[in-house]
């Protein structure tokens, strides 16, 4: 992380206590700047798509720290459509760790969050998200809205959300078995979901924006698979943060212009990118720490060709067909069919799925912290990933805190486990 | 035999089919079969489960879990995939909980309830027995009913507690305590006035009837509803959507106060004790375990300091022993004089005072690993320093961890009460009490009269502690004084971001690698020290004026950036490592 952002960082640490509107005005200023400089002097370094979602993502972040009264704050598996048929732009836990730890600022948002009763072994995304809000640096938006997929932090965190900001809170309760009951259960309180979004926005859904919003989705879908096939092919030279970028698309962008936009230009990517070469290729399990540079020395074909990463089992949980004609049925469908629903062995297949679809040689586990999800599937999916032939490496570390980042063991662990791919 | 672990498991359904019952929650020793089948950092209580089934009393028996949290979800999982491990069970189920309790939810969790009960008559060979099932409800029902019309009581709330832990609880509490944790009393309302109605010729409605030839009025179908929605709508636990019936318990006049229990990585009861701590004004104890019995010591320190807080005035609590302390019935005498002596881990303090309050000789040694002997040691030199006035002490008071090893003690108190106690007496202003030690930091809050209104400790943890600066300080090869002073001349503003004591030491040792000037590491680290304490002031409402006792106390780095991090000035004792030895001493001579 460079000197700038570092005092960056402390800039805003050091206004937050007492001037919580001057620190949001700082990072809504730098995520502004990163969103120009991404949209109009794109890095030649980095592929078109990147740089557009980049400054597509900073910009919607910059807008909803100056000013989030017509937004959502949702969870990522959120199906996104409802609320990009109202207009109302949204963002969710992941998004904005994910900038905030690359802004140098966490550590004050976390420990806020726990000053407040957060747990400190919960989820540190979750506790970034509620540091801002608890802060004043986030102010309230228009409404909440979660599923209960995919783990608990967020039945904790959108619920004291609400009650904090006391703003309309809807919540998808998504059962744990996986059957046609299930989806029809989802869909309609996802009908229920709309008419609190209706009201807090004081729009009224017309039905043929939001089909166009599931179309758009079946087409991003459907340009991701077209993409998954090509990347099995190509080389590139840099992937944990494209790789977080396809989690937020593929999830929070479904319905979006600029979400269609991002797989369209991702698939021109995939198409002018160099053939493959004798790399390593990886699955990554979870989310990336894409604010640590040794990982990212690690595993980006830019600074070391010996080794990527292919694919993420988190962008790829629910790359399901979209009918229009039934939006709600189909957003619930591909929640209830989501890999990371119901019994674990659902996500190990995918995992293992996406192993053979990309001819992986192995695959790593990022188990992120306070996320037992993972954390207590690692064990189990390593056991039957190895015994299909896949070498895997269960990682301690945190996506968005640095105190957690343990550098030095994560790099051993890492590299141990390189050496063991590309010697065999 | 059945192994559960949820309240919204079907218990009366259960038994209604024959089936015996039993819930894994006992302490254990150590994880040593869970650790190596799951991540160390799935909830321990989940753990517990995996121990019970590989070599506990769950061996052998039908595991019926409900979908209630992301740990149990993988404990199954990872029972269901072992081959092995799935052996060891004669069958396992998970049932599928909803997140509310009503209308389309209630219909789900009747119709799992319904496949659930076909599924367990097929295999097991018995039969539902609707009389026995509406009397186990009511049992239940019942019992709540008894619950909710008894007199004064302590809450066990937040998590759930072990049964070892439960009884040491209800040990050293002054009331009668009620377990309302998800694994204690479940809240099941009365089962529907129609559900006992049988129907027969000529004597339709009357549940006096003969039962020859009757038939039951409410059918099989709307009696699990009414179940499904009963089990449901209990108090709920903090994965369900609407948490606000957890606050009539709140709101109950009979409840005098709260041990609230939150057990290692599980995160779902964290925002409500915070809650409670804000919304109400009722006393709190927060404590946490991790399903071992390690830590009793630090546990019991703070439940009695809890139970001497919510005493009533006069009434001496029992020792852990059950013997009532035994204090001192000699006459009034301006020379008397009052002993109080503080077992730390690191030092062992000793103080006499007079009567009226003046520090007549003190002492402080190494605790070592005997913290008996060096309380002996301590003591005979502050007799020394008596002289002949040795003979006027009139009541010895032992505080501390090593508090019950003082065998030659009249009494023992809690070192939480002392501290308020000597700090009072330091300083009768004082209204938040910040005391880093050793092993412990703790942040107490006084009224006007120093009794305790509210505490917190740090968690099993040295992060925060003396004993973590004691490290870094070998770590940077210096000692604690040169810290103190290198921490005021600091001149790049650093951060330690590893709380965790292991890795800030690693990343000390990376900044000497870098060059990095001493003086701004111990200013990294101060500052990490003072982001803990004044975490935990926040935790617990404290407000000014600000005092801080312990050894730490003397480091003035420390103790500048928690005044800057207050945004208050922190009054320093004078003699801050003797405030909870004089605390004692006070007690000492008030009895």
């Amino acid at each position: 992380m460079n000197d700038t952002i570092e005092k960056l960082g402390r800039m805003i640490e050091r206004q937050l206590p007492d001037h919580p509107d001057r620190a949001a005005r700082l990072l809504s200023t730098a995520y502004g700047a990163v969103s120009a400089q991404a949209g109009l002097f794109p890095s030649k370094r980095r592929t078109r798509s990147r740089e557009y979602l980049q400054s597509y993502t900073a910009r919607l972040l910059s807008g909803m720290l100056r000013d989030p009264s017509a937004s959502a704050v949702v969870n990522i598996f959120m199906p996104s459509e409802i609320f990009c048929a109202l207009d109302m732009p949204i963002t969710a836990p992941e998004v904005l760790a994910t900038y905030v730890v690359n802004t140098a600022c966490e550590r004050v948002f976390i420990e806020t969050a726990q000053d407040n009763g957060a747990s400190e072994t919960c989820c540190s995304f979750h506790k970034v998200l509620s540091g801002m809000a608890d802060s004043g640096i986030l102010k309230k938006p228009a409404m909440i809205a979660n599923t209960t997929l995919a783990c608990d932090a967020n039945q904790l965190t959108f619920r004291r959300l609400a009650e904090l900001w006391k703003v309309p809170h809807a919540l998808v309760d998504v059962p744990y078995k996986i059957d046609e009951e299930a989806v029809h259960y989802v869909a309609n309180q996802l009908r229920a979901t709309a008419r609190v979004a209706e009201e807090a926005s004081g729009r009224k859904l017309d039905p043929d924006r939001l089909r166009e919003c599931v179309a758009r989705s079946g087409e991003q879908i459907k340009n991701f698979r077209k993409y998954l096939k090509r990347r099995k092919q190509v080389h590139f030279t840099e992937s944990l943060t494209p790789e977080m970028l396809h989690i937020v698309c593929n999830h929070l962008y479904l319905g979006s212009e600029e979400g269609l936009k991002y797989s369209r230009m991702l698939l021109k990517d995939a198409e002018k990118a160099a053939p493959r070469g004798s790399e390593k290729r990886i699955v990554w399990m979870h989310v990336l720490p894409n604010w640590q540079e040794s990982i990212k020395t690690l595993f980006q074909g830019e600074q070391n060709d010996t080794i990527e990463i292919a694919a993420c089992d988190l962008a790829c949980s629910a790359l399901l067909p979209m009918n229009p004609d039934e939006p709600y049925e189909s957003m619930a469908r591909r929640l209830v069919y989501d890999t990371f629903n119901g019994p674990g062995i659902r996500r190990i297949q995918g995992a293992l799925e996406l192993c053979r679809s990309q001819e992986a040689d192995g695959v790593v586990i990022f188990c992120q912290w306070g996320c037992k999800q993972t954390q207590g599937l690692a064990m189990t999916a390593k056991r039957v990933l190895e015994a299909e032939g896949y070498p895997t490496l269960v990682l301690d570390g945190d996506g968005c805190d640095r105190a957690n980042g343990g550098a030095e063991q994560i790099v051993t662990r890492a590299n141990a486990f390189i050496e063991q791919l590309t010697v065999s | 035999m059945i192994t559960y672990l949820c309240k919204y498991t079907p218990l009366e359904l259960l038994t209604a089919m024959g089936a015996d019952l039993m819930e894994p929650n006992r302490d254990v020793r150590d994880f040593r079969h869970a650790d190596a089948l799951i991540h160390s950092s799935v909830c321990n209580h989940a753990k517990i489960l995996l121990e019970e089934c590989l070599a506990g009393d769950a061996a052998g028996t039908d595991l019926l879990l409900t979908n209630c949290c992301d740990s149990v979800r993988r404990v199954y999982d990872t029972v269901k995939e072992d081959p092995q491990l799935k052996s060891r069970l004669a069958s396992m189920e998970m049932l599928d909980l909803p997140h509310n309790a009503y209308g389309h939810a209630i219909d789900s969790y009747t119709e799992e309830l319904i496949r659930f009960r076909g599924r367990y008559e097929a295999s097991s060979g018995h039969t539902f027995d609707r009389q026995r099932f509406l009397e186990s409800w009511k049992k239940q029902a019942d019992e709540w009913e008894v619950f909710s019309e008894r007199g004064d009581f302590i809450a066990i709330m937040g998590a759930r507690v072990s049964n070892e832990l439960r009884a040491r609880i209800r040990d050293i509490m002054p009331l009668p305590v009620i377990d309302l944790t998800c694994g204690g009393l479940r809240s099941m309302p009365q089962p529907p006035a129609e559900a006992f109605k049988r129907s027969c010729d000529g004597c339709e409605g009357d549940p006096s009837a003969d039962r020859s030839g009757e038939t039951w009025l409410m059918d099989d179908r709307a009696l699990m509803r009414a179940y499904a929605e009963a089990l449901l709508n209990q108090i709920p636990c903090t994965r369900m959507e609407d948490v606000s019936p957890r606050n009539e318990l709140l709101r109950r006049k009979s409840l005098k106060g709260v041990v609230y229990h939150s057990v290692k990585f599980c995160d779902y009861y964290s925002y409500e004790y915070a809650d409670i701590r804000r919304l109400t004004e009722l006393p709190v104890l927060k404590i946490e375990t991790d399903y071992t019995s390690q830590s009793e010591g630090q546990l019991d320190t703070r439940m009695k300091a809890f139970a001497e807080s919510l005493c009533p005035s006069g009434k001496t609590l029992p020792d852990s022993d059950g013997t009532i302390s035994r204090a001192s019935n000699s006459a009034d005498s301006a020379e008397d004089i009052f002993v109080g002596i503080d077992s730390g881990s690191t030092s062992t303090n000793v103080a006499a005072i007079s009567r009226d309050g003046r520090l007549l000789a003190s002492s402080i040694v190494r605790t070592g690993a005997r913290a008996g002997s060096a309380a002996e040691r301590a003591y005979e030199d502050v007799r020394q320093q008596l002289g002949r006035n040795a003979a006027r002490i009139r009541s010895v008071t032992a505080t501390g961890y090593g508090r019950e090893f003082i065998t030659f003690a009249d009494s023992t108190k809690t070192e939480i009460s002392c501290h308020a106690k000597g700090a009072h007496y330091a300083d009768p202003d004082a209204r938040c009490v910040i005391d880093i030690g050793g092993q412990d930091s703790k942040v107490i809050c006084l009224d006007e009269d120093g009794n305790v209104m509210n505490f917190v400790m740090n968690d099993k943890c040295a992060a925060g502690t003396g004993r973590f600066l004691e490290m870094m300080a070998h770590t940077l090869e210096t000692d604690l004084s040169s810290m103190s002073r290198l921490g005021l001349t600091w001149k790049k503003d650093l951060t330690i971001s590893s709380t965790c004591t292991v890795f800030a030491e690693s990343e000390v040792v990376s900044l000497i690698a870098e060059n990095t000037a001493p003086s701004d590491i111990v200013h990294a680290l101060n500052k990490s020290v003072a982001g803990r304490t004044c975490g935990m002031v926040k935790r617990v409402r404290g407000s000014g004026p600000y005092m801080m006792t312990g050894g730490v106390a003397r480091n003035k780095g420390v103790a500048q950036e928690i005044s800057s991090r207050l945004g208050e000035p922190l009054s320093i004792a004078e003699y801050p490592d003797l405030i909870g030895a004089i605390g004692a001493a006070l007690f000492g001579a008030q009895n």
